[in-house]
């Protein structure tokens, strides 16, 4: 289970970092990420893997200087409402009720984001999933008492925020995208989501369950 | 090595040889010992350039989880690779020739396998965890459901024909859509019959595999001789030995919600008999009930065409298929007959109708058809059955006049018209779970129509001439002065000129 939370951390890694602007470093940083990720067992058996692989190969092939370009043609980086934006206040009613309920989650789990994304920005959401996580990874590691909370505000955020709002951008990055490049990534994305609603949901059903006897 | 795209034929050492009734069906690969080392099976698998295929090995109804991991690993879908044990106590040469039919089935279905996606995918862990179990890699393993194609299904629009359907409560409907649990979902199949515009989507259960499948069966050209019998199993299921062997298996994911015109539809395709063997897969065991009294209404229906209710067994599989001649092939040309919604069971009920060369009226609850009767004297033509109506069985539309059409093949009885109907009391509509081949003949038929009055300040439709005089009725005395408001006007006319009773139309109006 450890591995597994090990891997899952990983690709929310991978998927915060290719919603975010492509410059050479961090598509050196996402061939390196995707490298390993490929080769791990516990990927490679996620349901998900498939849609994984082919939106990473398709991703590959334009990961040269080109997807900036693209990048910038797809996402309004200005928030406006009905545009392909990356933060989750262009897809709620009140937008500003995103960026409060975000900034108070951060604070309740100790966590402050660093960097010029605002606090409902796709690739920030994700990476703060990662974060919960690598702690859950760690939890199972101590035994499964600290498992249970962490499972529970992973599942809880990713209702509220991620899973709520992705479903629509993956629409609107279709009707943006004349590529495929980042529509492939973000139908990926949105399986990788729903997997993720439904194995913490599992998991909490059973995590009391766990024999600790060795 | 086959192509790419082309399936994939994998036949067990043991008994495999080039000169066997398969060496024609594509690439065949024998594996020696493929039933004692899965891994040479995963070797092959992984490397070979087919994305589906059919996996004959002794003694294997299921492909083992580390070969599914692989696969997907390997980027290819799991699911699309069929494992069998066609020779399963079938030793004679009878028994070989069976079994080529079998692989050739398969092998027709693996072709339009639909392919699954995530959505289709729902985790599942072992039912208690040790920290043994947490060692493993992935401790997560996938059992194939249902999910709802947005672009068909019909929620939006006030659809609700699924929700009740699912015995676990996995499904609901909350604003607008359909949301499914698949942790909760079993895969019983419910909901897939459930709705009328087939925007469920279930690999393993759908309409063109079982089509594909059961064509292949009865193909008069290939096989042993004699009657031949379909039976409906659970995927994954061994096949039980004591069973005749003239009844051919179609696996599907579960049995338990069969739909009527998957029962019946292939004794309009050349099976003497169909038969339905007991849910062995535990999915539908919150669907109990569902697959009997559909068993019962088609045994009444054939009853009622004199074709013979003995050609629908249920659990006894040990007895022959029946003895009868199959009926004449019938149905080409005519649109699938495996279709899950009212339309393809409307097809099969009244072919077989017209093979009994007579009409029948059954009437029960496990009827997939309904009948709608309108009393025309007591409707006032609201049209809000219509606008309720989940399959568009009735229609609605009001110009010069108020029509109100209904059409049979598409009515399921599924009585949402009668909940909304105002005039229900007085008895304007009743439904129910019927089939009446005469009515099927017919087809779509007009049931109420009526004068509309026209605005006489701008000529738009007012209502029915018949809804006006009810709610003045209604109205009683007060009504009187209030009349000539309502039937002279339309509402926006009536909003822009009228301050209440005493409006009179325009000159010259």
């Amino acid at each position: 289970m450890k591995a597994l939370a090990a891997a899952r951390h990983a690709l929310y890694r991978f998927f915060g970092l290719v919603f975010l602007y492509p410059d050479p470093g961090r598509r050196a940083r996402l061939r390196r990420l995707a490298r390993a990720l490929g080769a791990e067992k516990a990927v490679r058996g996620l349901a998900f893997f498939p849609v994984w692989r082919a939106s990473w190969e398709r991703l590959q092939q334009n990961l040269g200087e080109g997807l900036e370009e693209v990048y910038l043609r797809i996402f309004d980086l200005t928030g406006r409402r009905g545009g392909c934006s990356l933060c989750e206040s262009g897809y709620r009613d009140a937008s500003w009720q995103a960026a409060a309920e975000l900034q108070r989650e951060y604070r309740e789990a100790g966590v402050q984001p660093k960097g010029p994304e605002p606090s409902d920005h796709l690739s920030v959401e994700l990476e703060y999933l990662a974060v919960l996580v690598a702690r859950e990874a760690r939890e199972w590691e101590a035994g499964t008492a600290g498992v249970e909370e962490i499972l529970r505000r992973q599942r809880d955020f990713l209702r509220a925020h991620p899973c709520a709002w992705v479903p629509e951008l993956v629409v609107r990055v279709r009707e943006h995208d004349p590529t495929g490049v980042y529509a492939a990534a973000a139908e990926a994305l949105e399986a990788f989501l729903e997997h993720e609603g439904d194995l913490t949901e599992l998991l909490l059903r059973q995590v009391g369950k766990v024999e600790l006897a060795r | 090595m086959g192509e790419p795209g082309r399936a994939l034929l994998v036949i067990c050492g043991h008994r495999g040889n080039r000169g066997a009734p398969w060496a024609d069906l594509g690439a065949v690969e024998e594996i020696p010992g493929a039933c004692e080392f899965p891994e040479r099976l995963v070797r092959l698998l992984r490397s070979h350039p087919a994305d589906r295929g059919v996996l004959a090995l002794c003694g294997v109804w299921a492909l083992p989880e580390d070969v599914r991991v692989a696969l997907r690993g390997a980027g290819k879908d799991p699911e699309a690779f069929f494992a069998l044990d066609p020779w399963s106590g079938q030793d004679s040469e009878a028994g070989a020739e069976r079994a080529a039919l079998l692989i050739r089935a398969a092998l027709a279905r693996v072709r339009v396998w639909p392919g699954t996606v995530p959505a289709n995918l729902a985790p599942y862990l072992p039912e208690r965890l040790s920290r043994r179990t947490l060692l493993r890699f992935p401790p997560v393993a996938y059992r194939v459901v249902p999910r709802v194609e947005r672009d068909r299904c019909r929620a939006a629009d006030g659809c609700a024909a699924c929700e009740g359907s699912c015995p676990v409560d996995a499904l609901r409907v909350a604003e607008g859509r359909v949301v499914l649990d698949r942790t909760k979902c079993t895969g019983c199949a419910a909901c897939v019959e459930a709705c009328p515009h087939e925007a469920v989507v279930f690999p393993g259960y759908m309409g063109e595999e079982v089509a594909a499948h059961v064509e292949a069966l009865l193909d008069p050209t290939v096989g042993p001789p004699g009657p031949r019998g379909i039976v409906y199993v659970c995927a994954g299921v061994p096949w039980d030995p004591s069973w005749d062997a003239r009844w051919l298996p179609v696996p599907v994911a579960c049995v338990s919600s069969l739909p009527v015109s998957w029962i019946l539809a292939p004794l309009l395709r050349g099976a003497s008999s169909v038969a339905v063997a007991p849910c062995a897969c535990k999915r539908g065991e919150g669907a109990r009930g569902v697959l009997e009294a559909r068993l019962e209404f088609c045994r009444a229906y054939l009853g009622g065409l004199g074709l013979g209710e003995r050609r629908i067994h249920g659990a006894l599989l040990s007895v022959a298929p029946h003895e009868e001649p199959a009926l004449p092939r019938c149905g080409d040309g005519e649109g699938t007959l495996f279709g899950t919604g009212p339309e393809a069971a409307s097809r099969v009920l009244r072919l077989l109708a017209d093979v009994a060369g007579r009409a029948a009226w059954v009437e029960h609850p496990a009827s997939p058809l309904g009948l709608v009767e309108i009393d025309a004297g007591t409707c006032t033509g609201c049209g809000m059955c219509a606008a309720r109506c989940p399959t568009d069985a009735l229609s609605f539309v009001q110009d010069g006049e108020a029509v109100l059409r209904w059409d049979p093949a598409r009515c399921t009885g599924c009585g949402q018209c009668t909940g909304v109907c105002p005039e229900i009391e007085r008895g304007a509509i009743r439904a129910r779970r019927a089939v009446d081949v005469a009515e099927l003949r017919r087809g779509v038929r007009t049931v109420y129509r009526e004068e509309v009055v026209r605005c006489v300040a701008c000529g738009a439709p007012v209502a029915p001439r018949r809804m006006l005089e009810r709610v003045t009725g209604l109205l009683g005395e007060d009504g009187r002065a209030w009349e000539e408001v309502l039937s002279w006007y339309c509402s926006e006319c009536r909003a822009l000129r009228g301050r209440g009773v005493g409006l009179e139309p325009e000159a010259g109006a």
